[in-house]
């Protein structure tokens, strides 16, 4: 647990100096936040996940976590959840990846005869060194500038990238199984980080604002009206990080992951309505910072699967054990 | 700038799988109560003796007075595992939950060596004297008052929604001592008043579900002897307030419709469509996710933390979750449930309004959680 709060004071004190306001909005202008991506890769924080022998500080999974928190938190304009995906897919197939911007595309492909077709959507791939392709159980990665893509912009003004393959031969590294399946639950487990630094960000800017606006002769925050809503958007915080925080003790487990995904998802839309009504007119312009986690909630809460998918999934998981297993399959989730 | 509330992991105890699964075994010999896993449902004395044998009363409290000397996490777990059973504990359930505490925290050494040892062995039960018909959540503008007599106090006035007042055997009533003042916490003392003294009259109150276990009480010159009053006289009004604070973060705060999830799930047959499936999936992901919140604060409470915004906060989502699961579920099911699912979808919905009245009301609770959060 030291370790893991060294990687968190760590990203808090990169995230405060290099990722203000300015930065993200600099980035949707397209200013790439160059020395942000630097502190982050210089630090080790695009690696502490992976092995030492893979170029990492062996924080496992919960490191990676923990720094996409904070990301989230920051609203970090970078493809710092893809790039972490990406490295631990690719240390999976045994390669030590150098540090660059990556993103991963899981969806979308065809490998045949080492012949990769179709389209796929790479999440923040706007600004990326490489692309990391997952079809299968295999693995292939390419420069950009060898593929036909086009950029996407996304509501959060975030740049993905839409890529399309005609057969083309490539090079395909193996991946374990497990590690292709449970890249689904990497990503969607580092969303609901990322969700859940955001949801907790929102809260701490409304109790700000409400208590520094003033009507009708005091703050806002004075008002009932205001103060009901505001536990509200506390609850679903709480529950956020609660459910978040389940994820850095036990691993990429589906019933934790689809529990955070699922229960974040549904906290992210009330957090970003009553956020929003509570900053008033002034919140709903693109000059005022919380735009810049409303738009991404907005996003992320459909990306890695929404709240439906999750749901549908545990509900799945859940009927396995039948109703007298309901109980015991709650209890033995930590 | 606000700083965030925390609500850590907390890891179960060893020896709590163990105890889980003593209660599970001992619940599995106990079979004659329709499972309800609403706290205020079932009352048996027999049962709660029976539990009181297993040393399930009181667990946390001393072994001078009969208790258990046990954890905060340990007593989490043996009254989850009672509530998803669904099992009769309202008769104890105050008593052990509050009142013990409160005599623990407050009281006499002579109150705690009368009382305490009674309640675990689930013979002494305990009703809730505060709310008045002109007072609920303002609870500081209450009138039940008492003079000085000699040797006790002369107790006039009333207490409403009293659940379990006719069949209990005490009530703890927050009753004013002193004349009010500028001060409005000021000037109140807490009193354990025997439900079946001299001037004392209960009449029962129907709820819409059709139960009578609300209860309106008058204290019609009632004497009070000076050992019954809890601690020290004038001191009333702290000591409500850490009555209040204390287990509004427990599982009985989420876990009122349980029943009724256990069996929707029962009610799928062969082939749940996609829609029944996506309802359990976001039922479980809200219930487990309250439960880690919830065991958070009883981490805390073990580690001597008084977690008044955390646990007020709990019990708000917890109580609108409890509110929402018959609303959402009864639109997934077939028009002819089977009976345990239609009894316990009818009961859960007729009871429901209490949920978020109870303890505390919404609006109340979310005015303590606004406070937390320096709005007010």
């Amino acid at each position: 647990m030291e370790e893991l709060k060294l990687v968190q004071e760590t990203s808090q004190r990169i995230f405060a100096d290099l990722c203000v306001p300015d930065t993200v909005d600099a980035a949707e202008q397209g200013t790439f936040p160059a020395a942000l991506w630097q502190a982050l890769s210089d630090n080790g924080l695009t690696h502490a996940h992976l092995e030492e022998n893979r170029g990492g500080s062996g924080g496992g999974l919960p490191a990676a976590f923990i720094i996409l928190r904070e990301a989230g938190r920051a609203c970090a304009p970078v493809p710092l959840a893809e790039t972490l995906l990406a490295n631990w897919l690719l240390a999976g197939a045994s390669i030590s990846p150098a540090p660059a911007r990556r993103s991963v595309a899981r969806h979308g492909l065809d490998l045949s005869d080492n012949k990769l077709s179709g389209s796929a959507t790479l999440p923040g791939g706007g600004h990326c060194d490489e692309f990391v392709f997952l079809v299968d159980d295999h693995l292939v990665v390419m420069a950009p500038s060898d593929c036909q893509w086009q950029p996407e912009r996304n509501m959060a003004g975030e740049v993905d990238a839409l890529v399309t393959f005609a057969g083309q031969p490539v090079t395909a590294h193996s991946l374990t199984g497990e590690q292709a399946a449970a890249a689904e639950l990497f990503f969607a487990a580092a969303r609901a980080q990322q969700m859940a630094g955001a949801i907790e960000a929102m809260l701490a800017l409304s109790v700000d604002y409400a208590q520094t606006r003033s009507q009708f002769g005091k703050p806002i925050a004075g008002f009932q009206a205001i103060q009901q809503q505001l536990a509200i958007l506390a609850g679903e915080a709480a529950a956020s990080v609660r459910a978040a925080d389940a994820l850095l003790g036990n691993g990429l487990a589906l019933a934790d992951v689809a529990i955070a995904k699922a229960r974040i998802g549904e906290a992210s839309s009330i957090a970003c309505d009553i956020a929003h009504q509570v900053h008033g007119a002034i919140g709903y312009t693109l000059e005022h910072q919380l735009n810049h986690r409303s738009r991404r909630l907005w996003v992320w809460r459909d990306e890695a699967g929404n709240e439906r998918y999750w749901q549908h999934r545990l509900g799945n998981a859940v009927l396995a054990d039948g109703a007298d297993g309901l109980w015991p399959f709650i209890t033995n989730l930590a | 700038m606000y700083q965030g509330l925390q609500f850590e992991a907390v890891d179960l105890p060893p020896g709590a799988e163990a105890l889980r699964a003593d209660v599970r075994a001992f619940l599995a010999r106990e079979s004659e109560w329709r499972p309800n896993s609403d706290f205020n449902a079932g009352d048996s004395a027999a049962f709660s003796q029976r539990l009181a044998a297993q040393g399930w009363i009181g667990m946390t409290w001393p072994a001078q007075y009969g208790g258990g000397e046990r954890s905060f996490l340990e007593r989490y777990v043996v009254t989850e595992e009672l509530l998803a059973a669904g099992a009769p504990v309202g008769c104890h359930w105050i008593a052990d939950r509050q009142s013990g505490p409160l005599l623990l925290r407050f009281g006499t050494e002579a109150q705690r060596e009368k009382f305490l040892p009674a309640i675990t062995r689930g013979e002494c039960f305990f009703s809730i004297g505060m709310s008045e018909p002109d007072s609920g959540s303002d609870l500081a503008s209450i009138r039940t008052s008492a003079v000085k007599v000699d040797g006790g106090w002369l107790l006039n006035g009333s207490k409403i929604w009293t659940s379990g007042a006719h069949n209990n055997h005490y009530i703890i009533a927050l009753v004013r001592t002193a004349p009010a003042s500028e001060n409005r916490h000021a000037g109140f003392s807490q009193f354990i008043v025997g439900l079946k003294d001299s001037g004392v009259t209960v009449r029962g109150i129907r709820n819409l579900a059709g139960d009578t276990d609300f209860n309106q009480v008058f204290f019609d010159d009632v004497f009070v002897p000076d050992d019954h009053v809890v601690g020290e006289p004038g001191n009333g009004w702290t000591q409500v307030m850490s009555e209040l604070g204390y287990e509004r973060s427990g599982p009985e705060r989420f876990l009122s419709a349980f029943r009724v999830i256990v069996e929707f799930v029962r009610g799928f047959g062969e082939q749940p469509d996609e829609a029944q499936l996506v309802l359990l999936g976001r039922i479980v992901a809200h219930l487990v996710t309250l439960r880690r919140m919830s065991i958070s604060v009883a981490g805390m409470l073990e580690a001597g933390k008084l977690p008044n915004t955390e646990a007020a906060l709990v019990k708000d989502v917890g109580n609108s979750f409890e509110r929402l699961v018959p609303e959402l579920i009864r639109l997934q099911i077939s028009a002819q449930p089977h009976p345990a699912l239609r009894e316990a979808l009818q009961d859960c919905i007729l009871h429901a309004p209490s949920f978020t009245l109870r303890g505390g009301t919404r609006e109340i609770l979310r005015g303590v959680i606004a406070r937390g959060l320096g709005l007010r």
